[in-house]
C-alpha cells in the first residue's frame, strides 16, 4: 500500500485493523506518528512487543477482538510469519527478507528538511520561519530532539509562543544544542574553512572535543592526504578505505603544499608526544587553539 | 607450569599461603618478562581463578566483585588504562573485598598514581641472563639478544624477517635522500605496534637502524633514532607509531 493511500484513510478515519508492515528508510519517527493516529481512530491501546515470537499470542482473546494495537519494531524481518490472524498488529522494520504480500507493506520515506520544518510550523504555528530554521540547524535536523523542543512551546497559546521561545533561549535552554562534532572541527581544519573553524571555536564548550581526539583524527586524515597528494598511483585499496572516502579526501588535496603537509605531520606527531608526556600543561581550549594556529 | 629464571620471585611467591598472600600485588617488569605467566602461576598455586578485568574496570564492577561469594584473583594491566581508570582501581584497593585479591601488572612505575604504588606489595622481575634467553631464541642470530631481553618478545619475533629488516634499515640510510616523503612515512606501517607478529619488531628496527648510522658515522641521524629509543624506554605507553613517524619525518628532512 502506498503511504499516500494510508494517509487518506487516516484523514478520512477509514483505516482498518488489518495487518501492516511499516518499512522505514532512515528513522522510525513517521511510523510512530502514523501508529498513534491509527490507534486513536481504532480506539485501541498501543502495546509494544519485544520479540517476534510474541506475535503468536496476539488476538488469542476469549472475549472477542483485542483492545490492543500490537507493535513490533525490529531491524530486519527475516522470519516467516506463521500466525494466520495478525490483525491489530503492525511490524516496523528497515528491511524485509521474507516473501510478503506487497499490499501489506507501507514504505516510509526519509524525512527531508522542508517536511520537518513544516511539521514544526504546524505544531508551533506562531513561531517565525527564521526561528524554525535556527532550531532545525542547531539540532542538525534531529526530529526527536526537535519534537522535544517544539513541544515545550506548542503547549502555549499562539500569542505566547514567540515570547516563550525567546525566554527559553535567554535562559540558555538551548545551550546544550550544538550542530558541530569533533569531525566537523577536524574537517574544517583540513579544508582550511576559516569561517567554520571560527564558528566552532565560539561553540567549543558545547562540543565534545578533546585534544587527544583532535590529534588522532588530524594525523589519520593528513596521512591519507599526504599519500593521495604525493603518490599518483595511490588507490583506495592501498589505503584500506572505501572509494567514497578516497574521493572525499582527494577533494581536500592541494589545500596544503607538500612542504606544509610535512611540517604539519611533524608538528602533530611532536605534539602527541608532548601531550602524552605531560609537557603541555595547558587548558583544553588553549591546546586546541595551539593545534589550529600551528596548522592553518 | 614451566618457568625459566626469576628464582627469587618464585621463591617469594612460594613462601606465601593464601591467607598470608598480599591483598594487592604489583608485578613490575618489561613487556614480555612473564607478568601474565606469573599471574596464572599465582592463581594455580592457590587453586583459584584469575579474572582479567582490565577492559571492564568500573565502579559497578567493583561493587559486583565485593558481593561475589567465591574467591578469585583479579588482574588489571595498568599499561592499558588511563589515569581516570587508575582512580577507580584505587577505590578497589582501598576497600579490599574478602573474596578478591588483586594482581596489578605494569612495565614501569613512572605513570602510576603514587597512591596505587604505595598500597601494593611490589614484585620486581629481574633481568634475564643470556643463557636463559637463548632457550627462547629460535635462531642462531644472537645479536638479537643485544636488543630483545625478554622471553615473551623473543618467542614471538618473526625470525624469517630479520634479514629483510636489516635490508630495510640499510635502504633507509642509503636511499632516504631520494625517496618521496609519502614512501618514507609508509615504513611505519611495516612495524609491529600491537602484537601483529607478521610485521617487524619496533625495538629490532630501531636497533638495526642505529647500527647503520653508527657504521656510516652519521651522528645527527643516530641521535634522532636514539632519542626515540630513549622516549620509548621511558614510557612504554606513548604512541609508538607516531614517534616512529616523527623520527622518519626528521630523517627525511635532514637528508634533503
Amino acid at each position: 500500500m502506498k503511504i499516500e493511500e494510508l494517509k487518506e484513510q487516516i484523514i478520512n478515519k477509514k483505516v482498518n485493523s488489518s495487518f501492516k508492515i511499516f518499512k522505514y528508510s532512515d528513522d522510525k519517527f513517521l511510523c510512530y506518528q502514523y501508529i498513534e493516529a491509527i490507534s486513536k481512530i481504532l480506539n485501541k491501546q498501543i502495546n509494544y512487543l519485544d520479540d517476534i515470537s510474541q506475535l503468536e499470542n496476539i488476538n488469542d482473546n476469549f472475549f472477542g477482538e483485542s483492545n490492543n494495537l500490537s507493535i513490533l519494531s525490529i531491524d530486519v524481518l527475516d522470519k516467516q510469519l506463521s500466525k494466520n490472524d495478525l490483525s491489530n498488529c503492525i511490524i516496523i522494520c528497515k528491511s524485509i527478507k521474507i516473501n510478503v504480500d506487497e499490499s501489506l507493506i507501507v514504505e516510509f520515506p526519509k524525512l527531508v528538511d522542508w517536511q520537518i520544518k513544516d511539521y514544526l510550523k504546524v505544531k508551533a504555528n506562531n513561531l517565525t520561519q527564521d526561528k524554525i530554521d535556527w532550531l532545525y540547524n542547531i539540532t542538525n535536523g534531529n526530529i526527536y530532539r526537535l519534537e522535544n523542543e517544539i513541544d515545550k512551546i506548542s503547549i502555549f497559546d499562539k500569542e505566547e509562543q514567540p515570547i516563550i521561545f525567546e525566554q527559553i533561549n535567554n535562559d540558555d535552554g538551548y545551550s546544550d544544542l550544538c550542530p558541530y562534532s569533533i569531525f566537523d572541527f577536524t574537517n574544517a581544519i583540513i579544508k582550511k574553512d576559516y569561517n567554520k573553524i571560527t564558528e566552532i571555536f565560539i561553540n567549543l564548550e558545547k562540543i565534545d572535543v578533546e585534544p587527544y581526539g583532535v590529534i588522532t583524527l588530524l594525523l589519520k586524515n593528513f596521512k591519507y592526504i599526504i599519500n593521495i597528494q604525493q603518490n599518483r598511483n595511490c588507490s583506495a585499496e592501498q589505503l584500506n578505505i572505501s572509494q567514497k572516502q578516497f574521493n572525499a579526501i582527494k577533494w581536500n588535496c592541494g589545500k596544503y603544499t607538500n612542504n606544509e603537509l610535512i611540517n604539519i605531520y611533524k608538528f602533530l606527531t611532536d605534539f602527541d608526544y608532548k601531550l602524552k608526556s605531560g609537557y603541555l600543561d595547558l587548558s583544553r581550549d588553549s591546546l586546541i587553539s595551539y593545534i589550529v594556529l600551528n596548522i592553518v | 607450569m614451566n618457568i625459566v629464571g626469576q628464582e627469587k620471585l618464585l621463591n617469594k611467591i612460594n613462601s606465601y599461603t593464601l591467607q598470608t598472600f598480599p591483598k594487592t600485588v604489583l608485578l613490575l617488569g618489561k613487556s614480555g618478562c612473564g607478568k601474565h605467566l606469573f599471574s596464572n602461576y599465582i592463581a594455580e598455586k592457590f587453586n583459584s581463578t584469575l579474572i582479567d578485568i582490565t577492559d571492564t574496570i568500573s565502579f559497578d564492577l567493583i561493587l559486583d566483585i565485593s558481593i561475589k561469594p567465591t574467591f578469585s584473583f583479579y588482574l588489571i594491566d595498568l599499561d592499558k588504562i588511563n589515569e581516570k581508570q587508575q582512580n577507580v582501581i584505587l577505590k578497589f584497593i582501598e576497600e579490599p573485598s574478602t573474596n578478591a585479591d588483586i594482581i596489578l601488572l605494569s612495565s614501569s612505575k613512572e605513570n602510576l598514581l603514587s597512591t596505587i604504588v604505595n598500597r601494593c606489595q611490589i614484585f620486581n622481575f629481574e633481568e634475564y641472563t643470556d643463557e636463559q634467553l637463548k632457550l627462547f631464541l629460535n635462531d642462531n642470530n644472537e645479536d638479537i639478544l643485544k636488543v630483545i631481553r625478554t622471553p615473551g618478545k623473543l618467542k614471538y619475533i618473526n625470525y624469517n624477517t630479520i634479514d629483510d629488516l636489516k635490508e630495510l634499515c640499510h635502504k633507509i640510510v642509503t636511499s632516504i635522500n631520494k625517496a618521496p616523503y609519502y614512501n618514507t612515512l609508509s615504513i611505519s606501517d611495516k612495524l609491529n605496534y600491537s602484537d601483529l607478529y607478521d610485521k617487524f619488531d619496533v625495538d629490532l628496527f630501531l636497533s638495526f637502524l642505529k647500527n647503520e648510522y653508527v657504521e656510516t658515522k652519521n651522528k645527527e641521524c643516530y641521535n634522532i633514532v636514539n632519542e626515540v629509543c630513549r622516549k620509548l624506554n621511558f614510557d612504554s605507553r606513548l604512541n609508538k607509531q607516531y614517534l616512529i613517524e616523527n623520527m622518519l619525518t626528521k630523517l627525511w628532512e635532514i637528508n634533503r
